[in-house]
């Protein structure tokens, strides 16, 4: 029978997030005025001279801040809080829209303010672009926001100005198209000759040959099913289901497979019949073959299922093409520790859209943690890659495990 | 018989934090009052809280709760220090200094001034009737404020103990300066958004609650709208950001009313206990870092040497300054702890956090902090982007923030890689320059 996860303990104090800035004055009351304290602050920190605007009114919260020459708004949350509201009344403002949208967390009991990121205008326009509506407000996950303070810094710093356009929400995909033909040429390395050179040293091209190399050389896992008397296992020949992730590491009565990610995938090798997965003895999820589809090759986690948690235990069990009910193969997903385990979207957001080290993250993961290699890999949010596709499409050919394994 | 309401937790260095200093004035009281004592409970917390009030020349029974509150107040520093003391610095001693502050005296020594204008310090029983004279807040010792300010019909008296030290100023700064924060209960709610609210009630709901999900999630609606409200009144009221608690008023504006806070803190536990599954930012930045650092570390990730060369000018010209100045702004600490010096030696030989943290008999937590690696290569490939990109060939990346982005990132990526110089980063390399 399933076995009941510990109930993880409540957590009694938060770890601060790096980079966040306590603040020394005791006299600020809203949110924004956290903010730009803690904005002016960081600027100070490092020694970095920017104008910071409009003087009068910078604790106008609806104002945007202009900082360097470029229009940020500010948008603030609690410490811990898992989504932003945003404001929409500068969005709709042809020539005055936002260039940047900054995240500030505010904890006001602790004096503290924390950056988690940016987001262009295109990018937040790509993030809201099935909500666009004449609405006051959108919300969206924090962890949409990237790179932190850090990011906001590289943009007013080294940009010019009209790299980020302050087009209107509904005109922004006309500034898409006008950026478009600019980042074409750029990214070509046809128009300027050393932005070519620059062009290599930051592209992906380097790491292509090892993680196909390395994709092809993956096997699967056969997971014996000796535990459950079978037709065939009375005749003496053990029934085995050929798993290429998760990966099993007890094969014995209770197969066991670590998970460190939230939403690992399941990647069976060969046709199975159903597949569910239960928490603490009650089943969450089933997906079963039907006459006109398989199922075979990436499952990925269930939409359906709140996401494996630190510490838990859920079980997941499998049943081959051609077998009968009661012939299954029980594994346990036992999740990593707090320390060790991760959200699949946090991982996904702090590789961003770069190629580079989607490419080399997997690479990496493919000798330490294979699940979480092919999990980043099928990943929706991976960017377009022909070197991804290539590893990909090398995955989705392989047939059951090797005899002799 | 030793139990919670005739022992005193008080403060004891040389017994990580505290010992138990029994009460006999109290045991006395107890036995003739006939109060079920063995274990914490609210009948007895009531009743004594009761003798308190109506007798409040008494000094037993408010010394009773006293030693009972300072039982929830050690249980509260042992699942802080529990849950943070294997990355963070954290010193149970140094925690109970600031809530376990009381020595079970039965006088109250207050600052009175005498005929000549000079201060002296008064004697007066510790009891109710003079608690109640006092205009001093917070009230010393820190558990007779907890009591002073309990109201049995909004919670029980363990919660209410250790939301108070959650919510202690002095215990709250400590632990920000080792790297954690103490966030109360209402903030926690206020913060949380309804899938989080929703998610974390289907899996970690109290067993014998019979709050529908449909509730839940409307008295969270409700209490966003309220909260904000009566924190900006409380902000008005008391000048102050943190200590705000919901009051009677607060309770019956929600939607379901409540009579008490019990709902919201099995809420706000399930939060809790949500995210303890994954706490949290520091855990998954730093396992972020693990991760991308180590694919960094490939050799398949990383640019030629020939086209390294090219940017090693800048990185040099900008770098070896940021981290001589880093270096000079720590080594005025080096007197006091020397550990910090060898902290930076060690880096430069190419040694990983954990591994100096153990030279150093330090926490992970104090390197990370000390050395700022990410700070720091940041900003150096930030200052060596700007003089790139006033160079003709790398100007249209000024153009580009994807491109941007691209190109700090690979800078940073070369400055901490391990396969440049022998083995040793640029970065470490520029940190051992600046100390020789």
């Amino acid at each position: 029978m399933p076995e009941k996860s510990p109930t993880p303990e409540p957590i009694e104090a938060f770890a601060i997030p790096e980079g966040s800035i306590l603040l020394d004055a005791n006299d600020l009351i809203d949110p924004r005025s956290f903010a730009i304290a803690g904005l002016k602050k960081v600027l100070t920190e490092r020694g970095i001279d920017l104008p910071l605007g409009p003087e009068s009114d910078l604790d106008n919260p609806n104002r945007l801040v202009i900082l360097n020459r470029f229009a940020v708004q500010i948008v603030t949350a609690g410490i811990n809080a898992d989504e932003i509201t945003v404001p929409m009344n500068h969005w709709y403002r042809n020539g005055a829209a936002p260039q940047l949208l900054l995240a500030c967390h505010v904890d006001d009991e602790n004096n503290l303010v924390w950056f988690s990121g940016v987001l262009t205008g295109p990018e937040f326009k790509k993030i809201i672009s099935n909500q666009i509506g004449l609405k006051n407000e959108i919300t969206i996950s924090i962890n949409q926001f990237q790179g932190g303070i850090d990011r906001l810094l590289r943009f007013v710093r080294i940009l010019e100005t009209t790299a980020i356009p302050r087009m209107a929400l509904n005109k922004l995909s006309q500034a898409q198209s006008v950026i478009e033909p600019i980042r074409k040429t750029l990214q070509s390395g046809l128009s300027v000759a050393v932005f070519a050179a620059g062009a290599i040293i930051f592209g992906p091209a380097i790491f292509r040959p090892r993680l196909v190399e390395n994709i092809a050389m993956l096997s699967g896992n056969p997971i014996e099913m000796s535990a459950y008397k079978t037709r065939n296992s009375d005749s003496g020949v053990p029934i085995e289901i050929c798993l290429l992730t998760p990966n099993v590491i007890t094969t014995s009565k209770k197969p066991v497979a670590k998970i460190n990610i939230d939403r690992p995938i399941i990647f069976p090798l060969e046709p199975l019949n159903e597949i569910k997965v239960y928490r603490n003895g009650e089943l969450l999820w089933r997906e079963g073959r039907t006459s006109t589809t398989k199922l075979i090759g990436l499952v990925p986690w269930p939409s359906e299922i709140v996401p494996i948690r630190a510490n838990e235990k859920l079980l997941l069990s499998i049943r081959k093409e051609g077998s009968s009910p009661g012939e299954e193969a029980y594994i346990y997903l036992q999740a990593n520790s707090q320390a060790s385990f991760q959200k699949l979207s946090d991982l996904e957001n702090s590789l961003g859209n770069k190629k580079s080290k989607w490419i080399s993250t997997i690479n990496k993961q493919l000798k330490n943690n294979q699940n979480l290699a092919l999990t980043l890999l099928f990943s929706e949010k991976a960017p377009n890659s022909k070197v991804l596709d290539q590893a990909r499409a090398t995955v989705l050919s392989k047939e059951g495990c090797q005899k002799g394994e | 018989m030793n139990n919670p309401y005739n022992n005193l937790c008080v403060l004891d260095p040389s017994r990580e934090g505290y010992k138990l200093k029994g009460i006999d004035l109290v045991t006395e009281f107890l036995q003739e009052k006939q109060l079920p004592i063995e274990e914490q409970s609210t009948e007895v917390d009531n009743a004594l809280l009761k003798i308190s009030h109506t007798q409040s020349d008494n000094k037993e029974a408010l010394l009773s709760l006293r030693c009972r509150v300072s039982h929830s107040i050690v249980e509260k520093i042992n699942l802080i220090y529990e849950q943070k003391n294997k990355f963070h610095e954290i010193d149970k001693e140094d925690m109970c200094v600031y809530v376990l502050d009381d020595a079970g005296e039965s006088f109250l020594r207050l600052p009175q001034k005498n005929e000549q204008g000079s201060i002296e310090l008064d004697k007066q029983p510790f009891t109710w009737a003079t608690l109640s004279t006092l205009s001093i807040n917070p009230i010393r010792p820190f558990g007779a404020d907890i009591i002073y300010n309990f109201n049995p019909d909004l919670s029980n008296l363990s919660t209410w103990t250790k939301r108070k030290v959650n919510s202690n100023s002095e215990l709250k700064s400590y632990l920000r300066q080792k790297g954690c924060l103490l966030i109360s209960d209402w903030a926690l709610l206020a913060d949380s958004s309804p899938k989080r609210i929703k998610e974390s009630w289907q899996l970690y709901c109290s067993g014998d609650s019979n709050f529908s999900m449909n509730d839940v999630e409307k008295l969270h609606q409700s209490y966003l709208i309220n909260y904000k409200q009566a924190k900006e009144n409380h902000r008005k009221t008391t000048r102050r950001q943190d200590g705000w608690e919901p009051n009677k008023d607060f309770l019956s504006s929600l939607e379901p009313t409540q009579n008490n806070v019990e709902q919201l803190t099995a809420m706000a536990t399930a939060i809790r206990r949500y995210m303890g599954g994954a706490d949290i930012r520091r855990n998954r930045a730093e396992l972020n870092e693990e991760i991308l650092n180590d694919s960094q570390s490939a050799d398949d990730s990383l640019p030629s040497k020939d086209l390294i060369q090219q940017i090693q000018q800048s990185l040099q010209q900008f770098g070896l300054p940021i981290v001589k100045k880093t270096i000079e702004t720590d080594r005025s600490k080096w007197q006091k702890d020397a550990n910090r010096q060898l902290a930076w030696e060690l880096y430069s030989q190419g040694m990983g956090q954990r591994e100096i943290a153990t030279r150093c008999d330090h926490k992970q937590g104090w390197v990370s902090k000390l050395l700022e690696e990410k700070t720091l290569s940041e900003s150096i490939a930030q200052e060596a982007s700007l003089s790139l990109v006033r160079r003709s060939g790398f100007k249209e990346i000024r153009k580009d923030p994807q491109g941007l982005d691209r190109m700090i990132d690979q800078l940073r990526n070369h400055l901490v890689s391990s396969e440049q110089e022998d083995g040793i980063s640029p970065l470490r390399e520029m940190v051992k320059t600046a100390l020789n």
